[in-house]
């Protein structure tokens, strides 16, 4: 037995007009669950605390709560010292204990044909991945874009992508299912990585039933221009001016130090087409570092935009040019800087190389010490980077060598999955609730990793939003002027 | 990984009828509450039977059965409202008292069973059923309420793991020697009811 300390969110909907917090000691076992500690504070401390459980174990979804502002099933999660224990972000009954009614009966249930048909074994296996819901509504509690639009959330999608398997099922999911909301997604990944049985509602669940809305010919008109433009240029945006590609014309950029490692770049289309300083900028930080890099300049749109939105007719062409492009020059390991590039290079494409983020090169290869500036900034998490690819430190690490960081809760900006140009109000809303956590941290500048990111929360924030690459260039600048100054005293 | 063993079922519970009924007219039972169904042991995963079979069942013939005349009686309802207020003014914390069953349960009536430990744990179980157990508020009812059931629960698996007087599934009586395997036993349903209480004989007595 040891002492555990932790704060839990109480409400008494009798007596209070607000929540508040409650800070507990209590011994439990080491390696206690959540649920345990909640039991012990009920029995020895407090027999008023509210909180649901069922099985204890696993199985019967009852228990979620946030633990430090994630959600997780109290009675599998390891209790630690210091925790704050709060209501999943549903209205609240009383203290730990939600009401779950109006999210499960938004739960599509089967509608039976009229005659038995045979369930086929491959029908079995691709409604499998899809089956195991608890019906704990983490996801529920997590998504973004339930709390600025009309949505009915994760696992109803994932339930009607269930159903549309299913050949028991007699009526239309995929229609329903576009009413209940379903391109207001922004694929931010956040659903299942909270899921307690880890479900891919994103992508065996969303991006499935927009590509099936898509043969019903009920893509988003916005989604269907950009699938032109990229059918049409190879690229998911308009040439407005000099492109990345344009402006360093040479295809192999030798480092100014030694060579540590010579590495393919997949610049990505807004990299390339509407943020070409900053990948100069990166340029300049690999150069400084010692990493050669090789541009293909006959590289392609990655095809997130049409696998986020559905539209797969020419995604296959794509993949296939764009993996031609960097083996037939031997290359083995590509970087991406587009956090989006990346998360599909590696989740969505079989490559037969390595691929890496800038932010992962950076940290592996080693990078000369840049000037410390006097500055505070803040770090968004790209969802893409962060759920996508499970990067967390690297972009840390890296900004904390320049500036000093002050941490914000992870969550999505609202440019990702096609909302922001399918449904710009909402990626709007997103990106002013992004700007009021950014005002709250009082940091000078934003960093972030993500040409999406940069482009939208740069909108909604009165601070600078830049690239990590930049912000180390600028250590750099900063290093060279005050060498530059000690020569001349 | 821990690795313990757990009560994860309860195998006895009411007596019913192939349609679900009980003794007690209009009343349908099925799933865990019902006893019987996977005969001495259940396995993990298997409550399948439970729901696919007799809750369909309970529910058509619960649906089939001729309708009752609403019957509240004002005594009844009387005596139960008397009861929950008990909580109210009652003293001491229920969750130790749960602690202490679950306890005593855990060492006198888990896998291995004896008549002594089975004895002493029944003779716990009275003690704990009459503790003047308080609700802090009247959302703490229900909670007094599952220690009073889980006493009466505690109380039936002493009593019948008593009267099975051999080793069967589950149940493990180490103080009994047995020649017969279950095939051959001569015992067959136990059964505890407020009058009486005992077991079937299905091949006479030994």
């Amino acid at each position: 037995m040891k002492p555990f300390t932790v704060r839990i969110r109480r409400f008494n909907p009798d007596t209070d007009k607000e929540s508040h917090f409650e800070t507990y000691t209590v011994n439990v076992n080491d390696g206690a669950r959540v649920l345990h500690l909640l039991h012990a504070i009920h029995d020895e401390i407090d027999p008023t605390l509210s909180f649901r459980y069922s099985c204890a174990s696993g199985q019967c979804g009852s228990c979620a709560v946030r633990v430090n502002g994630e959600p997780v099933l109290a009675c599998t999660e390891e209790a630690k010292d210091g925790i704050t224990i709060e209501p999943l972000n549903l209205p609240v009954k009383k203290d730990l204990v939600v009401d779950l009614l109006p999210g499960l009966a938004a739960i599509t249930p089967l509608k039976p044909v009229e005659r038995p048909v045979r369930v086929t074994k491959s029908a079995i296996d691709a409604i499998k991945p899809l089956k195991d819901c608890i019906e704990c509504l983490a996801c529920v509690s997590a998504c973004p874009a339930m709390d600025v639009a009309a949505f009915l959330g994760p696992t109803v999608m994932r339930q009607e992508m269930r159903l549309a398997l299913d050949p028991r099922n007699i009526d239309d999911r995929i229609t329903a299912a576009v009413q209940e909301g379903l391109f207001t997604c922004t694929s931010c990944q956040v659903c299942w990585k909270v899921c307690p049985k880890e479900i891919q509602i994103p992508g065996k669940a969303i991006e499935k039933l927009r590509a099936c809305a898509n043969k019903k010919g009920l893509t988003l008109p916005r989604h269907q221009e950009v699938a032109s433009l990229i059918r049409e240029t190879g690229r998911s945006v308009t040439r407005i001016e000099p492109t990345f590609m344009e402006i360093i014309k040479t295809e192999v950029i030798e480092p100014t130090v030694p060579v540590k490692a010579t590495i393919g770049f997949f610049i990505g289309c807004m990299y390339n087409m509407r943020l070409p300083q900053t990948a100069l900028d990166a340029i300049d930080v690999l150069r400084r570092n010692g990493i050669r890099v090789i541009i293909p300049h006959d590289q392609l749109c990655c095809g997130s935009p049409l696998i986020r939105t559905g539209q797969l007719g020419f995604l296959e062409d794509l993949k296939t040019k764009n993996i031609e492009v960097f083996q037939s020059r031997d290359i083995d390991t590509v970087l991406t800087m587009c956090a989006g590039c990346g998360s599909t290079l590696k989740n969505d494409y079989k490559t037969p190389f390595t691929v890496m983020d800038i932010n992962e090169v950076l940290i592996k290869f080693g990078i000369e010490p840049p000037a410390h500036l006097p500055v505070k900034a803040t770090y968004h998490d790209p969802c893409h980077l962060l759920r996508g690819q499970g990067i967390h430190d690297q972009p840390r690490e890296l900004i904390r060598q320049v500036v000093d960081l002050i941490e914000m809760p992870s969550i999505c900006c609202g440019s990702g999955g096609g909302v922001k140009s399918g449904i710009p109000e909402e990626a709007a809303a997103l990106g002013r609730r992004r700007g009021l956590e950014i005002k709250k941290t009082a940091a000078d500048i934003v960093i972030s990793s993500c040409p999406f990111c940069e482009f939208h929360i740069a909108a909604h924030t009165d601070k600078p939003v830049k690239n990590i690459t930049t912000l180390l260039l600028e250590g750099y600048k900063e290093k060279d002027r005050k060498n530059a100054k000690l020569k001349v005293h | 990984m821990e690795v313990a063993p757990t009560a994860h079922h309860i195998m006895g519970g009411l007596r019913i009828t192939p349609e679900c009924r009980t003794t007690l007219s209009g009343l349908f039972a099925c799933g865990e509450v019902a006893g019987g169904v996977h005969g001495a042991n259940r396995l993990g995963g298997n409550a399948l039977a439970d729901t696919q079979v007799f809750g369909k069942r309970a529910g058509e013939f619960a649906g089939k059965s001729e309708k009752r005349m609403k019957n509240l009686n004002e005594d009844q309802v009387k005596q139960k409202q008397e009861f929950l207020e008990v909580f109210l003014k009652g003293i001491e914390n229920p969750a130790p008292i749960r602690k202490q069953l679950q306890l005593a349960m855990w060492y006198g009536a888990g896998i291995f069973r004896n008549a002594t430990d089975l004895d002493k744990t029944l003779r716990t179980i009275n003690i704990l059923s009459c503790a003047d157990i308080r609700a802090e508020s009247h959302r703490n009812l229900a909670e007094c309420c599952i220690v009073r059931n889980m006493c009466l629960t505690a109380s039936l698996i002493c009593r019948s793991s008593l009267i099975r007087q051999e080793s069967r599934g589950a149940h493990v009586r180490t103080d009994v020697k047995q020649i017969h395997d279950a095939q051959h036993s001569p015992f067959g349903h136990t059964y505890l009811s407020q009058s009486h209480e005992g077991i079937e004989r299905t091949r006479g007595v030994i």
